[in-house]
């Protein structure tokens, strides 16, 4: 009988224990207890009803994070073996649930028999497996369990031991198993979420730990697509933002939303520097690696995996710590700025704040589901962010694009600065003058070619221009007669920049600057 | 592809189809790989030989005398510290004038002169912190023994933190087989990788030896590197014995001018002695004890069998007993 993963929801996991306070066999009293009382009421329903031909073996079994605090391991294999011969009795996969727990019935042992319990980290993900080894993680029973048909076993916590927040190999190997939970534990969440947007993803081997530079070609955590495969650097084994990012490849892959050329690439940094012969490149590669940073900070959100209270673990900032100390927010631009389209951070803020319907610095917010984002990117083959723009904005009236634009000139990839802004219409033309892209450093690529709209309050074209290479335009007197003569309390204006350097990107519409009439 | 452009060609004409053959498959190979994020810095740390040598092992003493009140001190040095031996020494609030100390095992030739570093922290806990280092000369000969001479401060801070004197045991101990393995460091800077606005001046590198790995090098390692020198590489020479592992890591800071850290990074390579060969690698011991196994199911010492029962028991952790 398998007992597969629910879809787990962490804000009603009990709370991490630490050794002191843990009771391996008994779990302390929780939010939780009400449902573990109804959940073992009905194990013990179940057992009842159980024939008297079968075996229920039940317990439950934790992991540890980087501080050694113990957390509930959900969805990894549970293998009973017959101790002498070490063949296992359950050949359909069994599961540790929700809280912890397992529970599996094998049937018909032809005599009473000892059986010990293996924890596996596999599970509908795939599995973690050591580099070329084909073989899972295990954690073991230390003790062997009489088993006779009609009976039942009961394990107890089936837990991993301390590692005393050792954070390197300091010569006893059991740690990497242990380190492989949390690899384990990271992909389970990873799956649960790309399920969530109505993904089905096939398992998948996650290789631990990886020479990143054997395998990645660069010190490096890392997908392969030719496998494929996902491979986690040994200091990327409590980087949940990491390994997450890595399985985000995989569900873009899947789902054909990147054309990811592979390489190297910097949070906050125009890639076409790096990629100074080829600005297909650097926007393929920001798109394809920023679009997986969301994944995993949303993800982690979406799950609320907060709640686990797992260092670095459901924030809003992506954390890659050990091998290289690099923290850096989604939610807000800290020391590192967002700088345009060939920028990965830039990509995974504005979807970011897409998801989050994030306030941006003028204008209104403009909000799409995780869901919706990833179906819209699906159905439109993304491979940049220009292409990303387009899946977005399908079918959005103009003063929702101008929202659209907020978001993305917030991340230095549509025009902004737009002057005047919440002003009063003057008697005389005003100058409208603008930037093409809000970056503390010039990118390689900017906008500079500009087209100018402007719109009464119930958003039909006043007038427009196009073919502006400027960062300023100054209204004829008929235009301006017209901004002033428009039937409307305000006048709103928007930019919209390409930048016509092969390939082409754009246009990317600004946000709405304001012209208040006089009273 | 390869193939069918081969089985026709002459050898001349093979070549440049052998080299398109492999640029495309590098081509292929990069371009199937998606990176994780890197930081601009980068510190390389590769194993360039491995060459058997007998090795004296010599006990030694390091003591730290602090300086001034602290509220943590930990002690270690580029000296092995085979099973028996700390790797290093830290204690909590330390107060002025108290000393550490540190036995360790010094692994020297005849007519050896070096440095032994001794690495004082007082943020143990702080990745973007490089510690200060004292750098102590010594040279052996079988006849005259271990000499120190007078410690230099060669850290990223000037040591306020404490006083160095070290001391060589007594204790005779035999000549052992080892190993003097040549590694590898390369740190280096993509320029296009910083964020505005940081301006990267220097490198802060710390290198740090473990368990029964031994780094004395001839001439003491810079601890800062100025942005002139950057893409620099040195050799560091180790030495382990049979039957002891340990580790040998960078570790990389950049700073700007006030030496603020801005970007860090840290490669580990672990080495385990055996009589027959160091077995090195980038993640952890058990990489090490399975490339063990597979030669030891390569020379036929274990069967298949063996070799699978023997991967699946190390990959095998046991659960917490109920009491523990």
């Amino acid at each position: 009988m398998a007992v597969v993963p629910r879809h787990q929801n962490p804000r009603s996991l009990p709370a991490a224990t630490t050794d002191l306070e843990s009771n391996p066999v008994r779990m302390r009293p929780s939010p939780m207890s009400m449902r573990k009382v109804v959940f073992l009421v009905a194990i013990a329903a179940c057992s009842v009803a159980t024939s008297f031909s079968e075996v229920t073996i039940t317990g439950s079994t934790r992991w540890r994070d980087r501080k050694d605090v113990q957390h509930l391991l959900v969805g990894a294999r549970v293998l009973v073996m017959d101790s002498t011969s070490g063949a296992p009795l359950n050949l359909e996969p069994s599961y540790t649930v929700d809280d912890g727990t397992f529970r599996v019935t094998i049937n018909d042992p032809a005599a009473p028999i000892n059986v010990k319990i293996q924890i596996l980290t596999e599970g509908e993900f795939g599995s973690v497996t050591f580099p070329d080894s084909g073989q899972p993680y295990k954690l073991e029973s230390p003790d062997v369990f009489p088993a006779a048909a009609g009976g039942a076993v009961r394990t107890g916590a089936l837990n991993l031991a301390p590692h005393g927040g050792q954070q390197v190999d300091s010569g006893d190997q059991s740690l990497t198993i242990v380190w492989a939970f949390s690899v384990h534990q990271a992909m389970v969440y990873a799956r649960l979420y790309a399920k969530s947007l109505g993904e089905d993803p096939s398992p998948i081997t996650v290789n631990f730990p990886i020479d990143g530079q054997q395998v990645c070609g660069a010190p490096v955590s890392c997908f392969r697509k030719g496998k494929p495969d996902v491979n986690i650097l040994f200091g990327d084994k409590w980087d949940w933002d990491v390994m997450m990012h890595e399985y985000g490849h995989y569900i873009s892959f899947l789902g054909r939303i990147d054309d990811n050329p592979g390489g190297a690439h910097y949070m906050g940094a125009h890639l076409e520097n790096t990629y100074p012969d080829s600005k297909e490149i650097a926007l393929k590669l920001a798109w394809g690696e920023g679009w997986p940073t969301f994944f995993s900070i949303t993800a982690q959100k979406s799950l609320a995996l907060d709640n686990l209270h797992i260092p670095f673990v459901g924030d809003s900032s992506y954390d890659d710590t050990e091998d290289i100390e690099l923290h850096v927010d989604l939610a807000s631009e800290d020391i590192t700025p967002s700088v345009g389209e060939d920028d990965e951070l830039s990509v995974g803020r504005i979807l970011y704040a897409i998801a989050n319907g994030s306030a941006p610095t003028h204008g209104a917010a403009f909000h799409l589901t995780d869901k919706s984002i990833w179906l819209a990117l699906k159905s439109h083959n993304v491979a940049t962010l220009w292409d990303g723009w387009v899946a977005l904005i399908e079918g959005q009236r103009p003063y929702r694009l101008a929202s659209v634009g907020a978001v993305f000139a917030d991340h230095a990839v549509a025009p902004a600065r737009l002057l005047p802004d919440d002003a009063e219409v003057d008697d005389s033309p005003t100058t409208f003058s603008w930037t093409g892209n809000d970056s503390a450093i010039v990118s390689p690529h900017p906008n500079k070619m500009f087209k100018l709209t402007v719109y009464n309050d119930t958003w039909d074209v006043l007038f427009e221009v196009s073919g502006l290479s400027a960062g300023s335009y100054s209204p004829s007197p008929e235009q301006w007669a017209a901004i002033k003569g428009a039937n409307s309390k305000n006048v709103y204006w928007l930019v919209s920049g390409v930048n016509p350097d092969q390939p082409a990107t754009g246009p990317y519409v600004s946000y709405a600057g304001r012209l208040r009439q006089k009273e | 592809m390869s193939t069918d452009v081969t089985s026709r060609g002459n050898s001349r004409s093979n070549k440049p189809s052998t080299c398109c053959a492999l640029f495309y498959f590098l081509i292929l190979l990069v371009s199937t790989i998606a990176h994780a994020q890197k930081t601009p810095v980068s510190a390389g740390l590769e194993i360039t030989s491995i060459t058997p040598h007998k090795l004296q092992p010599v006990d030694v003493q390091v003591n730290v005398k602090a300086s001034q009140p602290l509220d943590l001190l930990s002690v270690s040095s580029g000296a092995s510290s085979p099973e028996g031996k700390s790797e290093e020494i830290t204690a909590a609030k330390v107060k002025r004038g108290q000393t550490l100390v540190l036995t360790q095992r010094l692994l020297v030739t005849e007519n050896d002169k070096g440095y032994l570093s001794v690495v004082l922290n007082d943020q143990p806990q702080a990745q973007s912190v490089v510690p200060a280092k004292i750098d102590v000369p010594f040279s052996y000969t079988n006849a005259a023994g271990l000499k120190f001479e007078k410690p230099q401060t060669t850290g990223p801070k000037e040591t306020t933190l404490g006083s160095v004197s070290t001391k060589a045991l007594p204790q005779k101990v035999n000549a052992l087989d080892g190993y003097e393995v040549q590694a590898k460091v390369s740190l280096g800077l993509q320029k296009a990788g910083v964020r505005p606005g940081d301006k990267v001046t220097q490198l802060a590198v710390g290198i740090a030896t473990g368990g029964g790995v031994q780094l004395t090098l001839k001439e003491p390692l810079p601890a800062i590197i100025p942005v002139s020198d950057f893409e620099k590489v040195e050799n560091l020479p180790l030495r382990i014995a049979v039957g002891q592992r340990g580790t040998c890591s960078v570790h990389v800071v950049a700073q700007d001018a006030d030496g603020k850290p801005l970007y860090s990074e840290n490669r580990t390579i672990y080495l385990l002695a055996d009589e027959n060969t160091v077995y090195t690698g980038r993640t952890g011991y058990l990489e090490l004890e399975i490339k063990r196994l597979k030669d030891a199911l390569a020379s036929g010492k274990i069967s298949k069998g063996e070799y699978d029962a023997e991967l699946s028991n190390l990959l095998t952790a046991k659960a917490q007993k109920p009491h523990e």
